[in-house]
């Protein structure tokens, strides 16, 4: 079942195209990693995908709905969460106060009267995937004080706690040491499972470990897509962005 | 003695969590120790509309310069609706309090159209507009003077009962009794998911948006509530002084809620009551000495915000969570 789909999806700024006529289909629980040189369009692709900016022209399908033109808050409450390359936290509130904010978006954000702290289903979930992501030890800790490796899991828990439908995750291993990286791709499997995930990667090693399929950007076009191997093995896309190199 | 220790930290936690009880035992003994019961009085005014300001600024996270509005438009509809009605005193309170509702409710839409620095300004011309007019219209506010005897109706319900409530103690009393309700509504509001918002819209409202908060809403009731909180601070001190004058429209009156609510603490639940408390003790005993009372009670300000920038309640706050670990150590 097809999750999303864009269909012509073009976004100018003056005079360049940032994103042109770019078709994309996700299927249901599929793990499709987006890739390309820097300036691809990558990073335009999702914000245009996640409503933090609106398409110059072209369409985009989610669920089954049409959801062009739609503002970002709206959006997430479709199903569809992001977490940030450049860490994108609430670094003054606790680890746990981040996730329970995430939980907490689904339901009305006019409740002036109930405790937050006794709302034991909303608590509860926060709590889980504190543990998925590891954080659980840390959930006093104000999330600025975490070390970088942990902002990034928390990251990652900020968005999966909307318990979103569909993923965009934007470079998760962006700044990790190899080890860190290992622990970050087995934590992307981990939570994948019932999930739809596009991801933005630099490292190959990680697009070619996580991906049922990859797109290539180049210039804000596509100009390959398929599975890992027939990507590794694409002229095209090794001349303009593995440099000839083989992986 | 380590038990007493531990004892003694948890008394202090569980204070920290639920201050109202002790603050309010506090708020009980005051006016008994402070020089005069008005000076009291109107420490506990100013109070309750620093913890109204406290919500947009301490709590939202933006910078409003415009406060006074709401305050004097609460202060100018009670006492208006006192003049020239027969309106009972409640009626009168709940008339400034609806005016500065609506107030808030227009110019908060239109200054949250802008973020930052551009909505501090907007803030600030909203309320500046406010103080020219009350300025020029002089048939309903009084102009320059400003609203004179204003009558002291009873506190009463017809026909249940009616009560003076204008000897200085009393009144400190009744003024109490609007400010607990006020301190219970707002611990309630800042501990729901409103307040919890709120704080992530503080922290980082862009996250806060692509978690599908609507930010710009959140952002306006929150602006709404702090207005009616302030209004009601200003229908309470027209009653207070029996006397509305334009300088409450002032822009200065929205810098010196400003200022209290640093030197108590900013985004702490109490910090800007204790900052309002302090603000109005330093003011009065110092002019008591000079008339230029700002140039002791300035540097003081600067040198709380350089040195203690948590404000007092909160460099407060920091050093009860050092001894609470360190007596849960020790336990």
């Amino acid at each position: 079942m097809e999750i999303l789909r864009t269909e012509k999806v073009t976004k100018w700024f003056g005079g360049l195209s940032a994103v042109l006529d770019v078709d994309l289909t996700l299927e249901k629980h599929e793990i499709q990693s987006i890739i390309g040189p820097n300036g691809a369009g990558k990073s335009t692709l999702f914000r245009l995908i996640n409503g933090e900016m609106q398409p110059s022209s072209g369409n985009i399908w989610f669920n089954g709905e049409y959801i062009t033109g739609m503002n970002q808050a709206s959006v997430s409450l479709k199903g569809i969460a992001m977490s940030y390359q450049i860490t994108n936290i609430f670094p003054k509130l606790s680890t746990f106060e981040n996730v329970r904010l995430a939980v907490q978006s689904r339901k009305t954000a006019y409740n002036l009267w109930s405790k937050s702290e006794s709302d034991v289903a909303v608590n509860g979930k926060a709590g889980d995937t504190l543990k998925i992501t590891g954080l659980y030890g840390k959930k006093d800790v104000l999330a600025g004080n975490l070390s970088y490796g942990d902002k990034r899991r928390l990251e990652i828990a900020i968005a999966i706690g909307s318990k979103p439908i569909l993923l965009l995750m934007d470079e998760p291993t962006s700044g990790l040491s190899p080890v860190e990286t290992n622990e970050m791709v087995a934590l992307v499997k981990r939570i994948a499972k019932g999930l739809s995930v596009i991801l933005v990667e630099h490292k190959m090693k990680v697009v070619m470990d996580l991906s049922d399929k990859i797109t290539v950007l180049h210039q804000g076009r596509v100009i390959a897509r398929g599975d890992p191997g027939r990507i590794r093995e694409d002229e095209t896309v090794r001349r303009v962005y593995l440099g000839g190199v083989r992986v | 003695m380590k038990m007493n220790g531990l004892n003694f930290g948890k008394t202090i936690n569980w204070l920290a969590g639920n201050p109202i009880p002790l603050i309010v035992g506090v708020l009980v003994i005051v006016p008994f120790v402070s020089p005069y019961k008005a000076l009291a009085t109107q420490m506990v005014i100013l109070g309750l509309f620093a913890l109204g300001y406290n919500m947009i600024y301490g709590y939202t996270g933006l910078l409003s310069f415009g406060h006074a509005a709401y305050f004097g438009l609460g202060a100018y509809a009670t006492g208006i609706v006192l003049i020239r009605t027969d309106c009972s005193l409640l009626t009168a309170i709940g008339t400034g309090v609806f005016v500065a509702f609506v107030g808030a409710c227009i110019f908060g839409f239109l200054c949250l159209r802008r973020r930052g620095i551009y909505f501090a300004l907007l803030t600030l011309a909203f309320a500046q507009m406010l103080y020219f007019t009350a300025n020029v219209w002089e048939s309903v506010t009084g102009g320059e003077t400003g609203l004179r005897h204003i009558p002291h109706p009873p506190l009463a319900i017809p026909g249940l009962f009616s009560v003076d409530i204008y000897a200085p103690t009393r009144f400190y009393f009744f003024v109490l009794a609007f400010a607990v309700i006020a301190l219970l509504l707002l611990k309630r509001i800042l501990e729901s998911p409103f307040g919890k918002a709120l704080q992530g819209i503080r922290e980082n409202e862009k996250r806060a948006k692509a978690l599908g908060y609507n930010t710009n809403r959140i952002k306006w009731l929150s602006f709404v509530l702090s207005g009616i909180f302030s209004g009601l601070a200003g229908a309470l001190y027209t009653l207070h002084i029996g006397f509305v004058g334009i300088d409450e429209l002032y822009w200065e009156t929205s810098g010196r809620i400003l200022m209290m609510t640093l030197l108590g603490g900013a985004g702490t639940f109490f910090g800007p009551f204790i900052g309002a408390g302090i603000f109005v003790y330093l003011e009065d005993i110092i002019s008591g000495f000079t008339r230029y009372w700002m140039i002791v009670l300035g540097p003081i300000f600067v040198l709380s915000v350089l040195f203690f920038p948590q404000g007092v309640w909160g460099t407060v706050r920091l050093f009860l969570d050092r001894f609470k670990k360190v007596s849960l150590k020790e336990g």
